[in-house]
């Protein structure tokens, strides 16, 4: 396991400091990654630690992380933990699969890492055994986790359970020693006590802060669970152009003004994007009707909305309500999508789109090695 | 291929339009509904509460009947329902509640309470003999095939690919029925203060420390929300202007 | 006396046998749909409904007017003649002498039938009926040869062509009835006038839907035998015409439905059979063939795809055609009935609106709160239980829709420039339940009924007054049938009232583009109200340029029945062709009278007149107040 593992890297993570040294990154493991070096640059200059000394108790957050990353949700579980904790706490985290990052600017204090977490898919006995043990080890206040629907919900759940300990589910607000919720599907917003299992709702938790977490690596928890009665079958991905639009996180949509459909669609496969289509678009049999979005067709929430060529019928813009970024090639300024955009290009679609495909297929900024995934 | 004998429960409960307020069927328990009907010629749907009016919907969506388990008020649902369906082989029921608290823990401490397995984010289920195969529901167009053995509880995700009907004959046609009082445990008083949602809740950030004058800068340097418009440059510049945004805003992994 | 003469007496009453016989034959078919009332004092009724209000459909194309009262008369009066002179052995020269010339008249007509009949329009069905004019012919020349020429002086040969010519046209005279031939629709047009499923049409413009008994064994129609007997004799009457089809605005977009195919589908589910055999054009992109049916067998979706179904906008266009008075939409209803409410099964976007109009009472699952949030600023008084008002304005589900409230606002600023004592119901309103009802969803329709009318039991007014025409034939028309009886004014309605009595002082319009008129199905129509609107654009001095379908004859904007939910696919859309109907009119601007209109019209992409509501284009107009 990982934490027999006493040898140094000679290639270990590390810093610029302001004046120029290099410093360790310490917890991080795994090789040279090019966009720490970046990072002095932008960094006029390194945070304080929150904690002195020796800690007087602890805060615990877990989470799953994907292709050697926490998503910013779990980094928010951390950041509330680490700003909800008192001087004398210290900030524990437990990460389910491998990490390549550096989680001390989310104020992680020590960090144990499960790599051997990636290759399980669901196991929630083996998991539930390795939290159960790290919360044993710590006797948290709180334990902290993202409410998301990778595996993070589902675990603290279990956890709850089976420690038959209060929880908060989908927390929208957190304060010290309180936390609310909403209730009656969102009618009503619930205040009470801080339980010991917090499942955070995601962007409630500001992550920049004016401090650092201590780093440091700690040993995983070793607790190995007895065979189950869960078994775990693989996982199936569906192409981004045959997801259904409703759950795309990302929608390269096409209207009146796309005249060439491979170029759009080559664009949507570059960003691994769902396609769809204004009323207009599929009226013209470019597309099939499934991929109407708008008032008679799908109503879509992605986070990111592509929209070339669509001047934007009231009726489109209703479907697309819930996107949380709009972004408009069109050729006309004055085109209503432009009001809803909130990056808007003025010009010929067709030229933009050729230019995003070249601008994606040169790709030179800093971590290329993780696209490849 | 299912054996015949094989129970199947359905749990729902009374949901809640988000615009109206009024009591409905809850769209995630009639998708469970819906997939246990899929299971089973007889499914028994019960929801611990109020004989509500509501419920009847459930019999449009394809319950023979539903039987209510009278809940003393303030009591806890989990030892009715639990005692209800103890020797199922398979419960089914929405991840998450539309009314009440909704915290999406009942098939959890149900299933701690019964000794049985649970899966949550069910898009599809399948009976495999003792064993029951379910796709989950994962973000970004991933699905997970879990298989547990029976007996299970089986939460539904909310986009489960079904297409239930809400067909009035079969409303006229079903009967809710009520199960004798139970007691339940009286739940603990609750600490927690409910009110409505009007204010949005607060963002948890670190302290303020900076200085007036660094207030204000910072004030000032917040980006501005939406609306840029990108008229001039070439095609490759506004080709760069998108991606800029892209990855300010962390939408793009690269 | 001639052998000739007994051997056409004796043909003559083996053709009333074969009438007789064929007829109970078809009765036994009709009569095993459900019940309905009958009273054979009925067929008394039946010359008036042939007379004015068959006529009245019939003479909009001259030609074929004037052709079937050639043939038809003709052969009427020659049968008549021949029943009075062989029928009852007489033989007299003289009644010969009238054959002749009933045999002329319809000679006359079958050469009027066969031009017609050479270069048919493709709305007309070929196969049996493209045989007409010979068997026809062949009738009026046999009697015209049985009339003309002594019996003694014909040879044997010639008599045996004569025979054979009556016995021909005979044979399709009367068989039809009994083996679903052309001139079936003799005998059961006949029938269907008498006993028609809506008696009511022929003594007053009549579009109410009837209401369903939500209690009843069979919620709506599932098979054929589901129909009430009279509908399925109304089937029969059909004599495929194709002025349905030409009128059917889902037909003209390319979508699944044809009006004719539909009613004879429905002939198919009464006899039985396959579809492969119908000579007329198929429901667009359904080829022939793959459809058939039985008396006892689900129409759906053996004979009857649903598409077909869920195409329909029930814009009435093919009732309003139909010279035979067949009523297309209430068999529509009927089917849609069972699927909504039996089965559950309603494509699109469908079922999401009648949850939305169950849980929330608006069709667009709003809160109802904000229906009244574009009058904010207009100090509209809200009327409260118990208050009375002159006027009651009821917005609708437009009222949520923002171009459709700059309407609504228009409208305001015109109530209020006539000083109209006026109130809302605000936040109390809630929706008429009209489109689940023409989803066939009764149940919903009925609820939503019940509390509309309980609201409005609870304020005292005189009028309501309201823009959707919508709302406007729910409230009018259909609401009587469930308790609620109030006097019902479309905005067009009220607004030229007032500007008749100068209440309302309106000036000349600045509006110098060229504008059209586009009568809504639910006002023109359903309600026959389509002087008002024009009488006010007249007023303010728009000179109107009509298209070519106007009026009762209106075309559809696509948006009624609940097709923008349906949302079945064609080649174009309906409103496209709508749009193109007013471009053709060198129109920049086409005025309308009705949500649903504006938000279809509206809808359509591209360079394309103006859609503006007409009390817009009043509130435009309106005297300056001094």
């Amino acid at each position: 396991m990982n934490q027999e593992r006493k040898r140094l890297d000679p290639r270990r993570p590390f810093l610029l400091n302001p004046a120029g040294l290099r410093r360790i990154i310490l917890g991080a493991t795994g090789g040279f990654d090019a966009s720490l070096l970046a990072a002095p640059a932008h960094k006029p200059a390194a945070k304080p630690l929150r904690l002195h000394g020796d800690p007087a108790g602890y805060l615990l957050a877990a989470a799953h992380s994907q292709r050697g990353m926490l998503d910013a949700h779990a980094h928010q579980a951390i950041a509330a933990a680490a700003l909800l904790a008192t001087p004398q706490q210290a900030v524990a985290v437990l990460v389910f699969g491998s990490l390549n990052e550096d989680l001390r600017a989310y104020g992680a204090d020590l960090v144990a890492v499960l790599p051997g977490a990636d290759e399980l898919g669901f196991a929630p006995e083996q998991e539930l055994a390795w939290l159960d043990e790290f919360v044993t080890r710590y006797a948290p206040a709180h334990v902290f986790m993202p409410d998301n629907e990778t595996g993070d919900g589902d675990l603290g759940r279990r956890l709850a359970v089976q420690l038959e300990a209060e929880v908060a589910t989908h927390v929208v607000e957190l304060k010290p020693g309180a936390v609310a919720m909403y209730w009656q599907g969102g009618a009503a917003l619930a205040r009470g006590p801080m339980p010991l299992v917090v499942l955070i709702a995601p962007d409630v938790v500001e992550t920049s802060l004016p401090f650092s977490g201590a780093g440091e690596t700690v040993a995983p928890p070793a607790a190995q669970a007895p065979p189950g009665p869960y078994q775990n079958r693989g996982l199936r991905e569906i192409a981004a152009s045959a997801l259904a639009l409703e759950e795309a996180d990302f929608i390269v949509a096409a209207g009146n003004g796309v005249a060439d459909i491979p170029t759009l669609e080559a664009v949507a496969a570059a960003f691994g994007a769902a396609v769809g289509a204004s009323r207009v678009a599929v009226d013209e049999g470019k597309f099939t009707r499934d991929k109407q979005i708008g008032a008679t067709g799908k109503t879509v929430s992605a986070s990111t909305y592509l929209a070339v060529g669509i001047s934007g019928a009231v009726q489109h813009l209703q479907g697309i309500k819930a996107c949380r970024h709009v972004i408009a090639i069109n050729c006309d300024a004055s085109a209503p999508i432009t009001k809803r955009a909130d990056l808007s290009i003025v010009g010929d679609a067709q030229e933009v789109m050729t230019a995003l495909l070249a601008g994606l297929a040169q790709r030179n900024w800093p971590d290329t090695a993780r696209e490849s995934v | 291929m299912m054996p015949p004998q094989l129970k199947i429960a359905a749990l729902v409960s009374v949901g809640r339009n988000p615009a109206s307020g009024a009591p409905r069927a809850a769209r995630n328990d009639v998708l469970a509904l819906d997939a246990a009907l899929g299971l089973a010629r007889e499914v028994s749907v019960l929801h611990a509460g109020d004989a509500a009016p509501a419920l009847h919907d459930y019999l449009a969506y394809g319950a023979a009947s539903v039987e209510v388990l009278p809940l003393p008020p303030g009591a806890d649902a989990l030892a009715p329902l639990a005692g209800r369906v103890a020797g199922y082989d398979l419960i089914l029921c929405g991840q998450r509640a539309e009314a009440g608290q909704g915290s999406g823990m009942l098939a959890y401490r149900l299933a701690k309470a019964l000794n049985m397995p649970v899966v949550s984010a069910a898009l599809e289920i399948s009976l495999l003999g003792d064993e029951v195969e379910i796709v989950q529901f994962l973000p970004k167009g991933q699905r997970r095939v879990v298989r547990v053995s029976l007996p299970a509880v089986i939460a539904l995700h909310p986009l489960a690919p079904r297409n239930p009907r809400y067909v009035y004959a079969s409303r006229r046609a079903g009967r809710l029925l009520s199960a004798p009082a139970q007691v339940g445990a009286p739940l603990p008083a609750s600490p927690w203060q409910s009110e409505p949602a009007v204010k949005k809740p607060q963002k948890l950030k670190p302290p303020e420390t900076r200085q007036g004058h660094a207030r204000l800068l910072g004030a000032i340097a917040t980006e501005s929300k939406g609306g840029a418009l990108v008229r001039e440059g070439s095609a490759a510049e506004k080709a760069r202007a998108i991606l800029d945004y892209l990855r300010a805003n962390r939408l793009i992994g690269f | 006396m001639h052998s000739l003469d007994h051997l056409v007496t004796l043909l003559f009453w083996l053709a009333v046998a074969a009438l007789a016989f064929g007829t109970m034959r078809r009765a036994r078919l009709w009569r095993a749909g459900a019940a309905a009332p009958f009273n054979w004092a009925q067929l008394l009724t039946v010359p008036r409904r042939y007379l004015v209000d068959v006529h009245h459909v019939v003479a909009r194309d001259p030609y074929i007017a004037r052709t079937h009262m050639l043939v038809a008369g003709g052969a009427v009066a020659a049968v008549a003649l021949v029943a009075l002179n062989y029928g009852l052995a007489l033989y007299w020269a003289l009644l010969n002498g009238a054959i002749v010339l009933a045999a002329v008249v319809m000679l006359g007509g079958s050469y009027l039938v066969w031009q017609r009949r050479r270069a048919p329009m493709p709305r007309l069905s070929a196969g049996p009926w493209n045989r007409l004019p010979y068997t026809l012919a062949a009738f009026a020349l046999g009697l015209l040869a049985l009339g003309l020429l002594p019996s003694a002086l014909l040879s044997g040969f010639f008599a045996a062509l004569i025979m054979l010519a009556l016995l021909a046209g005979t044979a399709e005279l009367v068989l039809g009835i009994g083996t679903g031939g052309p001139m079936k629709h003799a005998v059961a047009g006949v029938l269907h006038l008498a006993f028609h499923p809506r008696a009511e049409r022929f003594a007053m413009r009549s579009t109410a839907l009837r209401p369903l008994d939500l209690a009843a064994p069979v919620l709506g129609v599932e098979k054929p035998t589901d129909f009430r007997w009279n509908q399925l004799l109304g089937f029969d009457a059909c004599v495929q015409c194709g002025k349905c089809e030409a009128a059917c605005p889902a037909f003209a977009a390319g979508q699944p439905l044809n009006p004719k195919k539909f009613i004879q589908d429905m002939v198919l589910g009464l006899s039985g059979g396959s579809d492969a055999q119908f000579a007329g054009s198929p429901y667009p992109g359904i080829a022939l063939g793959g459809h058939s049916g039985a008396p006892e067998e689900p129409i759906l979706s053996a004979l009857l795809a649903p598409e077909t179904l869920w195409s329909c906008t029930t814009c009435r266009a093919c009732v309003e055609e139909c010279p035979m008075q067949i009523e297309h939409v209430d068999a529509i209803i009927d089917l849609r009935r069972f699927q909504t409410l039996a089965r559950g099964a309603l494509p699109g976007k469908a079922p999401e609106m009648l949850g939305n109009l169950r849980e929330t009472a608006t069709q667009g699952g709003y809160d109802n709160a904000a229906r009244y949030h574009w009058a904010v600023d207009l100090n509209l008084r809200q009327i409260r239980p118990g208050e009375s008002v002159d006027v009651l304005l009821l917005a609708g589900e437009g009222a949520f829709d923002m171009r459709y409230q700059r309407s609504l606002r228009a409208l305001v600023k015109l109530l209020q420039a006539a000083s109209v004592d006026f109130a809302i119901l605000g936040a109390l309103e809630t929706d008429t339940g009209d489109t689940a009802r023409r989803l066939g969803d009764e149940a919903t329709f009925q609820a939503q009924a019940a509390q509309l009318i309980a609201t409005l039991s609870a304020v005292t007014f005189g009028r309501i007054l309201t823009a959707d025409p919508h709302v406007f034939h729910s409230l009018k028309n259909e609401y009587p049938a469930l308790g609620g009886h109030y006097t019902v004014l479309h905005h067009t309605v009220f607004l030229a009232g007032l500007a008749r009595s100068g209440q309302l002082k309106l000036g000349a319009t600045s509006e110098t583009r060229a504008i059209t008129y586009h009568d809504p199905c639910y006002l023109g129509r359903y309600n026959g109200e389509t002087e008002a609107p024009r009488a006010l654009l007249r007023q303010i001095g728009v000179r109107l340029s009509e298209m070519e379908r106007s009026g009762l004859r209106g075309r559809c904007c696509g948006g009624g029945g609940g097709a923008p939910l349906t949302d079945i696919p064609g080649t174009q859309r309906i409103p496209d062709i709508r749009i193109a109907d007013a471009r053709a009119t060198g129109a920049a601007l086409v005025a309308v009278a009705c949500p649903g209109c504006t938000a279809m019209l509206e809808g359509v992409v591209g360079p394309r007149p103006e859609v503006i509501d007409v009390a817009e284009l009043l509130a435009a107009a309106l005297e300056v107040q001094p």
